[in-house]
């Protein structure tokens, strides 16, 4: 224990685990901290605010603060994943209205665009701060990468997807479109954001879609001499990936 | 003061400079004088504390140096930062030209210059963070040197003469969105010395927008 407040917040041991029920007085609070923590760094990046300044942009006590994070870092790792679990849905309820895969996935994107533009301080800490503000949140950042990627794998299956593609593509392709996103963010440049659906959309799909040649060329390519495997995805077996969504 | 190249003067930097392509990244240097030291210092510190928790005391702790000497060569952490970084940028850009084959005509050089890239950051783990993750966490002026060197890279890789391509920026950022992606995921995995695995991957990722998929299947595949 190193602050009185942690030590006042301490509970029992055997309590304390998982989130507050929903509607509840802590519930709140808890949202209350993410909102903070969210704002805070979307103005100053994850060195920025102090766990003094986050409880009082909540309106709570500091030991509130410790009944529900252990630490800075927990707290934003907390703001991430709700992060993360928001704006899956979305994007999940945005494909869900397409039919084709690709589109589908372009959906997905344009929603995740609007996402961006929308909430500029959220997209900056799952863009710029996610990545630096320590293993942990670097650690979700990548899982969260993962996830995506898992979802472009299902453009495998296409027709027109050429055989052979390297392991990485879509951990490379999901790293070049957070990269394009960040660049704006971290430019503070998200009012136009929406003009790079075409280029998301092409780094997204452009794999699977190959337009040269008739399929019996590309099928004398060679098939994957790669060493490197993609990290996170390599147990998801394509047919599971993204079949239900984009 | 003893020189020691910079981004600026690299291509025409004097004695000190050792020949490219053959030694470590910069940390590896014997360190000789103040200011490599304190280049050398502030790379430690922050791959121990993160940029943000460097302090000048840690990197003239690291570097065994007075903190007088430090004003004498650096105007603050950030001068400091941003002098060690253009030296890494400098030597890795270095490497990446002057590779063998790396001045082959395009494509066939992609394979080379990025076979270069990666053995200069599988050398030094540490050195290849500083180079490719801490500035991330810095922002400001470093994290806008970071984009502009992170371009000259995508740069070194582009066809010649250039495609009359509209959006050749955008695509030069998405692929190096990508590479950085996949060499940053690898560092932090622990897993520096097997970058080099990821040649064909990269070479593939890189040519296939220009050349199609299997012509650039092919280039990357080949003499693996």
């Amino acid at each position: 224990m190193q602050y009185l407040s942690q030590r006042l917040a301490s509970k029992p041991a055997g309590t304390g685990e998982g989130d507050p029920p929903a509607g509840t007085v802590a519930a709140q609070q808890r949202e209350r901290l993410l909102d903070a923590a969210e704002g805070l760094i979307g103005e100053r990046g994850c060195a920025g605010p102090s766990i003094e300044a986050i409880v009082k942009a909540a309106r709570v006590s500091s030991v509130t603060f410790y009944e529900h994070f252990a630490d800075k870092e927990a707290c934003f790792v907390a703001a991430f994943d709700r992060a993360v679990v928001e704006t899956g849905a979305v994007l999940h309820d945005a494909a869900r209205g397409e039919g084709e895969w690709s589109a589908r996935v372009r959906a997905a994107l344009r929603a995740l665009l609007e996402t961006v533009a929308a909430q500029p301080a959220r997209a900056r800490l799952c863009l710029v701060d996610a990545q630096t503000g320590g293993p942990a949140l670097c650690a979700r950042y990548e899982t969260a990468l993962d996830a995506a990627a898992v979802r472009l794998r299902r453009g495998r299956l296409l027709d027109s997807a050429p055989r052979g593609l390297p392991e990485t593509v879509e951990e490379a392709a999901v790293g070049g479109i957070a990269w394009l996103l960040r660049q704006r963010v971290e430019a503070g440049r998200t009012d136009g954001i929406g003009e790079l659906l075409p280029k998301l959309a092409e780094i997204a799909l452009s794999p699977y879609m190959e337009a040269e040649g008739p399929r019996e060329l590309r099928a004398k390519a060679r098939p994957g001499t790669s060493n490197a495997e993609p990290l996170g995805a390599r147990h998801a077996p394509v047919a599971e990936a993204g079949v239900e969504d984009a | 003061m003893p020189e020691v190249p910079q981004a600026a003067g690299a291509a025409t930097a004097g004695e000190t400079r050792l020949p490219p392509g053959r030694h470590g990244l910069p940390r590896t240097y014997v360190a000789e004088n103040q200011r490599e030291r304190l280049l050398n210092g502030v790379v430690e510190a922050v791959a121990e504390h993160g940029y943000d928790a460097t302090t000048i005391g840690r990197i003239v702790d690291a570097a065994k140096i007075s903190r007088k000497t430090f004003y004498e060569h650096f105007r603050d952490k950030e001068d400091c930062f941003l002098a060690a970084y253009a030296m890494v940028d400098a030597h890795v850009r270095d490497s990446m030209l002057t590779a063998p084959g790396a001045t082959e005509p395009w494509p066939d050089r992609v394979r080379a210059r990025l076979a270069a890239l990666l053995d200069a950051l599988t050398r030094d783990p540490t050195v290849a963070r500083f180079y490719l993750v801490e500035p991330l966490a810095a922002g400001g002026e470093i994290a806008a040197r970071y984009r502009d060197s992170m371009q000259l890279l995508a740069e070194t890789l582009r066809p010649e003469p250039e495609p009359p391509d509209l959006d050749v920026e955008v695509r030069d950022q998405a692929l190096i969105g990508g590479v950085a992606t996949l060499i940053v995921r690898r560092l932090n995995a622990g897993i520096a010395d097997r970058l080099l695995e990821l040649l064909p991957d990269l070479t593939e990722l890189v040519l296939a927008p220009y050349l199609g998929r299997a012509e650039a299947q092919r280039l990357a595949r080949a003499a693996a």
